[in-house]
Formats: C-alpha cells, structure tokens, sequence
C-alpha cells in the first residue's frame, strides 16, 4: 500500500491513541490525514502537523459523509464520553455504525474501529483468543465497547462492511492518561493499589506497537472482517510494569495499599444513577427516533437505577485477605466503575494472545519494553510528572 | 462611545463583553463576524445593534472597534478601522510580523485615530508593580530572567482559527508568549538576540523554548519556557543582585518579593491583582478584572489622558522577538518519538 497516496480519517485524533497515530501517518507514513474532532478546543497537539481538521462528532451522523468523503481509510479511535451512559452508548453505537456506513459510501478501503481488551472483561482462562465470550461486566464502558462490536459484526456479516476491529490492552506511551500518568501520579500520591503482590499479569501495549497494528489493519485485505488483539507480544507482571515508573518517583511498591486479588476481584462497581436522574435522563429523549427507544429504556431505567435504590455499603475487608502488614490495605465491596475495573484489571490472570494478529496481519512488536519504558519516562520529564534525572 | 465588535468568538463573548458591560465607557452598537450566528449570539445581551458580516457598514457608526479576529487578520482589519478614522483597540498579537505592526502605525499616525493592543496582563496590579520594582532597583541589578508559561490548552475556540498556521501566525508564542514577551519587553527593556526551540513538526508549536539577551541591560540573558500540552509553575521569575522578584501567569497573579540581604521573602495576593479596578464597582472573576481596566484605560488613551495600555510601538518589539524567533528556530528535543532529535547543545 502506498501511504503517500493514502487519506486516512481518524477519530478521536486529541486523544493519546489518535494522536500517536495521526503522529506516525503524518511523519513516518507521509500520509494525508483528516481529523474529525467534536470541537476544536483540544486540538493543540493535532495542531503540530498539517493535517485537516474538520468539525464533525461521533454523534453528528448526518455531517458523516461530508467528513469522509476522499479518504481511503478510516482509523476510529473516537468514544463519546459525554452524557449519560445510556445517551453516551446511544452516540458511541450508533454514531460508530454510521460512520461506517458513510465510509462504505465513499468507498473507503478499510474502517478500523478502535475497541478493547475489555470487551473480555474478566476472563478466567490463562489465555484467550478473540473468539472468547464477551463481557457482561457492569460498566457502562464495557458494555458499551461490547454493544459496538456485536453492531459492527452485523454490518461485517450482513452488509459485507470493510471493517477490522483492533482490541488493545494495557495501552501505555508519552502523554497518555489512564496507564501512564495516571498510574505516574498515583505512583506518587501513594494511593496506587498493589492486588496480589503485583503478580497479576499486565498485557502492555506500547503505543506504537499499537500504532504499527492499524496501520497493518489498513493495509492487509485478511483484516477485513476480522478482530485482533494487540499487545506487545510478551505479557508482563504488574510488578513489572510498575517498578520503573515507580522508581523513577522514588516509591516503593511495598509502601502501597495491598490487596489480594480475590480481594480486588469481589470489588463490584457502584455504577447507576439516582431514580430522578434515570427519569430525567430517559425524559430528555425528546426526538421522534428515540422515542422508540424509550420502551426500551423504561426497562433500562430499572436496571440503572437499581443499584443506587440498594444499599450498597463498604463492608470491611474479608477475613481471607492476607496483606503485609506494613502496607496500607484498601477494602470496600464497592468501588466506583473505574476504580472497581482497575482493581479487577490488576488481579487479571489472563493472557491475551496475538497469534491471530501476527498470522494474519503480520504483526510483529516493533517497540521493546526496555525502549517503551526509556520513551515514556523520558516524556513524563518532559512534561514534570517525573523529576528530571 | 459607540463600539464595534469584531469578531465575536470566545474571547470576545468571555471576557471582553462583560467587561464593556461593567466599565459602561463603550456601548456596542455593531457585532461583526463572517459567522453571523456568532455575531447574534454575541449581540443577545445588546438589544438594537448593528449585526453584520460588513466591516464598513459596522464601523459606519462607531468611533471605535474593538478588533478580535483571527491574528492574521488583524493588520487589514484594524488598518481599515484607522485609515476611517476609527480608534482601535486591537487583540493582541497586534500582527505576526513587523512590517505589520509598522503599517498600522503609520496608519493610526495620519489618521489620528488611537491604535491600542489588548495586553490585558499590563493592566494587573501585581505586574504593574514588578515594573516599579524594577525601575527603583528594588532588588537591585537584574541579573536574569526565567519565565514559564503552559497549561493543558483547552481554549473555546469557535472557528478552530487557532489550529491553521495562515489564520494563526503561530501557536504558543503568538498566542500565549504574546504576553509574556510583551511583559519582558515592558519590564526589562528591549532584546538584543534570542535563540528558539519548538516542537513544530510542519503545524504549529504547542511548545517553545527561548534564551534571550537584553539590549538594555548588557550582559544579562534569561529563557522563557511555553506549553499548551502540560502544566508548568506559571511563574515569571526576575533575578536581581539583592533578590528576587516572582509575579504568577495566573489568577489571581499573586507576587512574590526576596530580600537576600534579609533573607525575607514576602507574598501578596488579589489585594495587588484587584487595585486596577475601580473601588465601588462590582467585582468580576479574576479573570476578567483586566479586561475592564484595560477598557478603562482605553477610554482614557481616546480621550488624550495618559493611560497605562501597550501602545502599537511598544507591541512592535514583541513582535520583532517572535518574528526573530520563527527565523531562528531549532527544533526542541522530543525524544520520545523514534528518530527525534537528541537534546539540544547548552540549553
């Protein structure tokens, strides 16, 4: 494939996963990019390149054509996380479904849709391959993410969309939040939890290595169709993950709260909202489309609002949990959904192979951990998360 | 005074109108904008004015225009605004280079017309005290100089004019150092040479790095640091023989003195930053506290009274500074992309 004759749209190119790609197509790939943003408020990273930059959200399906119209590929790294989670997964879905219908009409080669790991969410097996169950985790990201992926298999199967769904893991590199600063300054608050000693297994995906995977799913016509999981090839334990980070903020992961993993694994989310928020939530939904969904959310609307009408309270830890002393222990049989998943994510035991991508896509890790790691310390200096050397 | 607004984006509608509201010394008689819902809503809150796409037709019955376009408008438009004899207060960057900055003040010199630049940050107490500070050698000879300036850049932006190098002029330094080159150029005299880095990589930089030397004081070099990706101290910092002098980039611009000789640093907040408002009046954010001075000032600059606004020959320094550095620039060290440049020689 030629990238230079290439016009590639990307999705959510302000975040850290589009923005490392818009990064590479523009420099390495001498591609043209187009940048569909929802407003342009966060676009001072985009703004180091010439790129395009067009004004269209996920949500805006009737501006989805326009958008698309000349490119060749599309990389959808966007999620709409505004809104309630039953207005955010209404845009995720069905502007998702949209824009690939869009890309069909203007004939796009490829639609790479951006999904996860955690579509898995949390298997019990040592490894798993793509054909695994999904998830029915509680968590409005997860069930979103997992609604997406049964759409977009109806339109691969029934309307022969060109789409290649790419599920990443552990997705770490300069400038992102939730597994690199984050975990940097939670690191630093000391309020990092430690499951199981940090034996927990981390499938790590360096950003170009994830990079490098869409890129493959653009170019290979065995990607049509198909879902791969990326990783960086050689899983990790969380203790291995977090010492260099760790280090390089003078921590020690022995002074951090300890949990043990069965633990962190009965922790469930406190996810739902107040009976009166449902309500309004499901009253807002004021357009003739939606409401015909409103049946439907009559019965969402009990489910959402269950948990707060119950009384969920942190019980204290169960009496198994065998800490070091010395460390602080977390407890609570109730966490919220992003803390809850975390702690789930950190007791994982699951590997998650990428035989698939390196069969089909010819998928070989390009980054190595020691290099990763060297990369993204080097732009937490940059940016004072970490103390210079 | 009859006003008109041009350019009705964020900060037009965020800081410049409340603070035309709460001074009274300019009334909006016309809202002009090419996005011309933007302009309406922009004139929601003025019942009866002009709403327009039309230059002429706006500043036909204005004696003012308050000019808040994209920057590399700014010279054909305020240009026009004098050469009919309006007077301007101009957002700042005045223009990207200085063959503009010259062109508007030859304009605003045949026709009369006053040409100020909405460098708001000259109207804070706390930086109008540095400059006092520094003129009695307070802490004595300055010897360096180190300012830092960045946030994660999430800026309203309505038309997305910031992100395209032809409507923009440039990124951090244009926008942001418009600012604090302005301030070091008010403060500490004129520049002599400058050396430049930034993270351009064919757009525009979102993070830039100086070292400048003084043209007025011989000998004393110091570095001005700007992100829009992260957070820096947001500390302009002045060193001196006898001590130090701190003012912060952000509200509520709280300023720090050192004595070394004594050893006593003193702090004072918000009583400094507030003193550029008139006493009796109602109190806006922080924020916008310099936007109303700065129209107050404006107001004075019109009616011939002395005034404490940047005036075209003072932003035309500042300007020189930008340009300079956009013909000297280096590429700044980023050296978590595969291949980057290793970390630049001295800096």
């Amino acid at each position: 494939m030629d990238w230079t004759k290439a016009r590639v749209a990307v999705t959510g190119a302000t975040g850290f996963i589009g923005g490392r790609l818009v990064e590479h197509l523009v420099l390495d790939k001498g591609a043209q990019v187009r940048c569909l943003v929802r407003d342009f408020n966060r676009c001072a990273g985009l703004s180091r390149f010439p790129v395009e930059l067009v004004r269209c959200g996920l949500g805006d399906t009737s501006g989805h054509e326009e958008a698309l119209a000349g490119c060749t590929q599309v990389v959808h790294c966007g999620y709409a996380w505004h809104g309630s989670p039953q207005e955010s997964q209404w845009v995720n879905v069905e502007g998702t479904v949209s824009l690939v219908r869009a890309a069909e009409r203007v004939g796009c080669q490829r639609f790479v849709h951006v999904s996860t790991d955690a579509v898995h969410a949390f298997p019990s097996a040592p490894e798993i391959a793509e054909d695994h169950p999904l998830s029915r985790f509680p968590h409005s990201y997860i069930r979103t993410k997992v609604a997406l992926e049964r759409r977009l298999r109806t339109l691969i199967t029934r309307e022969h969309a060109k789409v290649c769904i790419v599920r990443p893991a552990i997705v770490f590199g300069p400038g992102f939040n939730t597994w690199t600063t984050d975990v940097a300054s939670e690191l630093s608050a000391r309020t990092l939890p430690v499951v199981e000693g940090g034996t927990g297994v981390c499938n790590s995906t360096y950003v170009d290595n994830l990079v490098l995977a869409f890129c493959l799913a653009c170019e290979r016509p065995e990607a049509s169709g198909e879902a791969f999981f990326v990783t960086d090839g050689q899983p990790l334990s969380w203790e291995e993950y977090l010492t260099p980070f760790a280090r390089a903020l003078g921590v020690e992961l022995g002074t951090l709260p300890q949990r043990t993993a069965a633990a962190a694994r009965r922790v469930k989310p406190r996810e739902g909202q107040s009976l009166a928020a449902a309500i309004a939530a499901v009253l807002a939904v004021d357009s003739a489309r939606e409401e015909l969904w409103k049946v439907l959310w009559l019965r969402k609307l009990w489910l959402a609002a269950r948990p707060a009408l119950r009384k969920g309270t942190d019980a204290p830890p169960a009496p198994d949990e065998t800490e070091a002393k010395a460390a602080p222990r977390v407890g609570g049989r109730y966490a919220s959904p992003d803390a809850a998943m975390r702690l789930h994510v950190y007791a994982n035991g699951t590997r998650y192979s990428v035989d698939k991508a390196r069969r089909l896509l010819g998928y070989q890790p390009i980054v190595r951990w020691s290099e990763a790691v060297e990369r993204t310390l080097a732009w937490l200096q940059f940016a004072r998360i970490v103390p210079q050397e | 005074m009859r006003l008109a607004v041009i350019g009705c984006g964020a900060v037009t509608t965020t800081y410049h109108l409340p603070a035309l509201r709460l001074t009274g010394e300019f009334v909006p008689t016309a809202f002009v904008d090419l996005d011309l819902d933007c302009a309406r809503r922009a004139a929601a809150q003025w019942p009866g004015v002009v709403v327009t796409a039309d230059l002429e037709e706006a500043i036909a019955n204005a004696d003012a225009a308050l000019v808040a376009t994209p920057h590399s408008s700014h010279g054909a438009i305020a240009g026009a605004c004098l050469r009919q004899g309006r007077h301007v207060l101009c957002e700042k960057p005045l223009a990207v280079t200085v063959d503009e900055c010259d062109s508007l003040l030859q304009a605003s010199e045949q026709s009369k017309a006053v040409l100020s630049v909405g460098l708001m940050r000259r109207c804070i107490g706390a930086n109008q005290v540095v400059r006092s500070l520094l003129s009695a050698r307070w802490a004595g000879e300055v010897v360096g100089f180190h300012f830092e300036e960045g946030e994660r850049y999430n800026w309203p932006t309505t038309s997305g004019f910031f992100w395209k190098k032809e409507t923009a002029g440039g990124g951090v330094l244009v926008d942001t150092g418009a600012h604090t080159l302005d301030l070091l150029t008010w403060w500490l005299g004129d520049w002599e040479s400058v050396e430049y880095w930034d993270d351009s990589l064919g757009g525009l930089e979102t993070n830039c790095e100086l070292r400048v030397r003084l043209k007025e004081l011989p000998g004393v070099e110091g570095t001005v640091q700007l992100s829009r990706t992260h957070e820096l101290s947001n500390v302009l910092r002045i060193e001196c023989s006898g001590g130090w002098i701190e003012v912060d980039a952000r509200p509520p611009w709280a300023l720090a003195l050192h004595d070394r000789r004594s050893g006593v640093t003193a702090r004072a907040v918000a009583e400094l930053a507030e003193r550029s408002l008139r006493s009796g009046e109602p109190v806006l954010p922080a924020v916008n506290q310099p936007f109303a001075a700065m129209w107050q000032q404006f107001a004075r600059a019109v009616r011939g009274e002395p005034h404490g606004l940047a005036t075209a020959a003072e932003a035309r320094s500042s300007a020189g500074l930008m340009e300079a550095c956009y013909a000297r620039r280096q590429v700044l060290a980023q050296p978590w992309l595969p291949g980057a440049p290793g970390p630049r020689e001295g800096a």
